[in-house]
């Protein structure tokens, strides 16, 4: 676990143009980077784009970190920037790109899978999984990332409250579909 | 704070409503000393938010199950390769050629003073004359900055180099000490891979 303190003295070398500083620095983010946009692109070939491209603007530009916010959180704000834009390459004619506060409608449910549903962990993931992706993009930022909500708000480019606001919906959508998991078991 | 609290020092349902928006991130511990304060209030004084609390335990479990693993060494090769394409794309001065270019120009310079300088001042050697020599090669990360300086402050000129190896001949007065010279460059291993006399 590399912390901040290392963290930042990988950048500054880095941005001294010591490139065995880069590979240690990349493999101190590359899962919290590959993971996140794997979450919001959902496709391990564009996930491993992105973590290669944030890797090469940090290569370029780790002179431009101010120590504003932890590097976790300034170079998953980069990922985002770049997931944003394969997004619009995705969908040129949709603005808001990640809208959405209902639990989406993910097609019918895998029978099998379903069968053994029982199991706490099991629903927890398949509703986790049903969540828009703002929702789960917080509860991600949240509880894998470990961030907090100001951090958060800077990764998602938001205020601090659509912050609450997106994780308020996210924990509702969660209740709501446990609850008919539990009435309904597939 | 006050007229969040309602008569019975439990606090009022806006607040409380505030304060269990917090339950996501006291989980996780990141809120402050403060906020963490309120929501052990707020778990007391509304006991069946802990059904919550409980909930938002096993989604902080269960979400980090299952991640997708990254490209690892395989991307790893991939960042290298793209930062040798786009360093020689450049066209120009690559951070990698940043310390053999600057060299070079050393080198370039001190030929043309060479051919420059009078004979008879007496203020060159040329390599191979009775100065003390070393060969030396340059950690590819090394910037020009950190080896000028080095040059400088150990009074060294180049002399000769780059070989195909990228090794470089520096020359020092015949009064220094070779060996003291040998072990402060090896000392500076951010910037010098190898020193050693010609």
């Amino acid at each position: 676990m590399t912390t901040e303190s290392e963290a930042v003295v990988l950048l500054n070398r880095i941005a001294a143009g010591n490139q065995a500083a880069l590979e240690g620095f990349y493999r101190a983010f590359e899962h919290s980077i590959y993971r996140y946009a794997h979450l919001k692109l959902n496709d391990p070939h564009e996930a491993a784009d992105i973590l290669n491209e944030v890797m090469l603007e940090v290569w370029n530009g780790a002179e431009r970190f101010e120590g504003r916010s932890r590097v976790s959180t300034w170079v998953l704000g980069i990922a985002r920037h770049k997931i944003l834009d394969r997004l619009r390459a995705r969908r040129p004619d949709t603005t808001d790109l990640d809208s959405g506060m209902d639990i989406e409608d993910t097609g019918a449910p895998d029978p099998v899978a379903l069968s053994a549903a029982a199991e706490q962990a099991r629903e927890v993931r398949r509703c986790l999984q049903e969540l828009s992706d703002r929702q789960r993009e917080v509860v991600y930022l949240t509880y894998y990332q470990g961030l907090s909500y100001p951090e958060i708000a800077v990764v998602a480019d938001c205020p601090e409250g659509t912050v609450k606001t997106r994780m308020y919906h996210a924990r509702k959508a969660l209740q709501r579909c446990l609850e008919r998991m539990q009435v309904e078991p597939q | 704070m006050s007229e969040d609290i309602e008569n019975n020092g439990r606090q009022s349902s806006s607040a409380a409503d505030d304060t269990a928006e917090l339950l996501p991130w006291y989980v996780n511990g990141t809120l402050s000393e403060d906020e963490k304060t309120r929501v052990d209030a707020y778990l007391d004084d509304y006991p069946e938010a802990r059904k919550e609390l409980e909930l938002l335990r096993q989604v902080a479990a269960h979400s980090i199950e299952d991640q997708p693993e990254p490209p690892g060494e395989l991307g790893l090769t991939r960042l290298r390769r793209d930062i040798r394409r786009q360093d020689h794309g450049k066209g120009s001065m690559s951070r990698w050629w940043r310390p053999v270019a600057i060299a070079a120009s050393l080198v370039l310079a001190v030929q043309s003073v060479l051919l420059i300088w009078p004979r008879d001042a007496g203020e060159y050697r040329l390599a191979g004359g009775t100065a003390a020599e070393v060969q030396i090669t340059f950690v590819p990360q090394a910037s020009e900055q950190s080896i000028r300086a080095l040059l400088q402050e150990l009074g060294a000129e180049i002399v000769g180099g780059p070989g195909r190896l990228g090794v470089y001949h520096l020359s020092f007065d015949s009064s220094t000490d070779i060996e003291q010279v040998l072990a402060r460059l090896r000392a500076r291993n951010r910037v010098v891979s190898h020193a050693s006399r010609s």
